[in-house]
């Protein structure tokens, strides 16, 4: 019999940690995602870093992006030039504006949606949700900053892993970096973050 | 004094007479390009305009020129990388592509890649005459001698991003809708 039971003791010595610090992880996706979604509008102005192993710098964009939970997103670019990218309920447009006009642009849909739609998962809090495919984990120095591996295979051939750092409150998501399996990644920084309501005219369809 | 100092005019003037003017490059517009004595490693790109399936698409370009070698991409503004190529000094073996090009490629991107780059060499080293006819759209048709570009193997091949140089510091790239070579220099706003 006490052959029986040690190796279960040591069974539950394992697993109670193991559980319970499953159960931290939840609660903290859950609160992260609770205080993401706090604010249905967002928006921020943007850098976006481009970093290809053949290049000795990266390549720069910058503008703002307009949230609107759960997936509206619109982002307008002031470099390398004028340009907007609307992705509204699974469907994207893209603009170049020339002298003040917009003029529709092919579109690469499936890697910029792809993109796009990682992004407006991660601002709308998808993380806590069971059917996300991705594993997280939250480095235990650093509540701030969670690490999301691919469980997916068509995940997994795009992002080696996707790096989320949220500030202080985490009512919003500071940077989000998207390392593809080559080691090259994107970085897009957020500043100066507004949570103020945004009209629907700006995830609309240009003219 | 005087005999003297007419008989130098002269002889200067006879100089530069027979002197051989300095090697440029005459583009169809007009326009003229100093030669380089060789070309400036470094990086360079900036917005451009290529064609996609027939349709206008901004991006930017950019490309690396080193004495190992080239390396081109064009990345439009999400990051979205449309085309990745490098290559050795030898102009052997491109690293990959993206949509809208199709599947990555090695073997005759890198071999055409390789006759472009050794073309534009070997014009720029023996005759140092390279004509840029700069476009509208910062398209620009690149040609050596006054041969054709198809003489220099780079209207010939598909589905794939070439670049070369033109100048010290002007970078040639071809777009992978072949129909659109673009230019930059030195000056082109960076990003």
């Amino acid at each position: 019999m006490s052959a029986v039971r040690i190796p279960f003791i040591l069974l539950c010595l394992v697993l109670i940690p193991l559980r319970s610090s499953a159960a931290n992880l939840d609660s903290l996706l859950a609160f992260y995602a609770d205080r993401l979604t706090s604010h249905p509008y967002f928006a921020a102005s943007f850098t976006q870093s481009r970093h290809l192993a053949m290049f000795d710098t990266p390549l720069v964009s910058t503008g703002t992006i307009y949230f609107a939970a759960p997936d509206r997103i619109r982002f307008h670019y002031k470099t390398p030039f004028e340009s907007v990218i609307l992705l509204s309920q699974g469907t994207m447009k893209r603009y170049r504006i020339e002298n003040g006009e917009y003029v529709e642009q092919p579109s690469l849909e499936i890697v910029a949606k792809a993109i796009t739609r990682e992004i407006t998962r991660y601002l709308s809090g998808e993380f806590a949700t069971e059917d996300f495919p991705y594993d997280a984990t939250i480095d235990p120095q650093n509540n701030r900053h969670m690490v999301l591996i691919p469980s997916r295979s068509a995940a997994k051939a795009v992002f080696e892993r996707i790096e989320i750092t949220f500030p202080a409150d985490p009512v919003y998501i500071k940077e989000i970096k998207l390392v593809e399996p080559n080691g090259d990644f994107i970085l897009v920084e957020h500043e100066k973050p507004s949570f103020d309501e945004l009209p629907d005219s700006l995830f609309s369809a240009l003219p | 004094m005087k005999p003297i100092v007419c008989s130098f005019a002269l002889a200067y003037l006879l100089w530069l007479s027979c002197t051989p003017a300095p090697m440029h490059a005459r583009a169809a517009g007009g326009h003229l390009a100093s030669l380089p004595k060789r070309a400036m490693p470094g990086e360079f790109g900036g917005v451009c305009d290529i064609r996609v399936r027939g349709e206008k698409l901004r991006t930017r370009a950019r490309i690396r020129y080193h004495e190992d070698g080239v390396a081109v991409a064009l990345v439009d503004e999400l990051g979205v990388a449309l085309a990745l190529v490098t290559a050795d000094s030898s102009g052997t073996e491109v690293a990959k592509t993206f949509p809208p090009m199709g599947h990555a490629s090695a073997g005759p991107a890198g071999i055409y890649m390789r006759a472009l780059l050794l073309a534009i060499e070997r014009e720029y080293r023996t005759a140092g005459v390279f004509v840029g006819d700069l476009l509208p759209e910062h398209t620009v048709l690149v040609y050596a001698g006054g041969r054709t570009p198809d003489s220099l193997h780079v209207r010939k091949q598909a589905g794939h991003v070439y670049a070369g140089i033109i100048s010290a510091s002007r970078y040639v790239v071809l777009s992978p809708s072949r129909d659109t070579l673009m230019v930059f220099s030195a000056d082109t706003p960076f990003y």
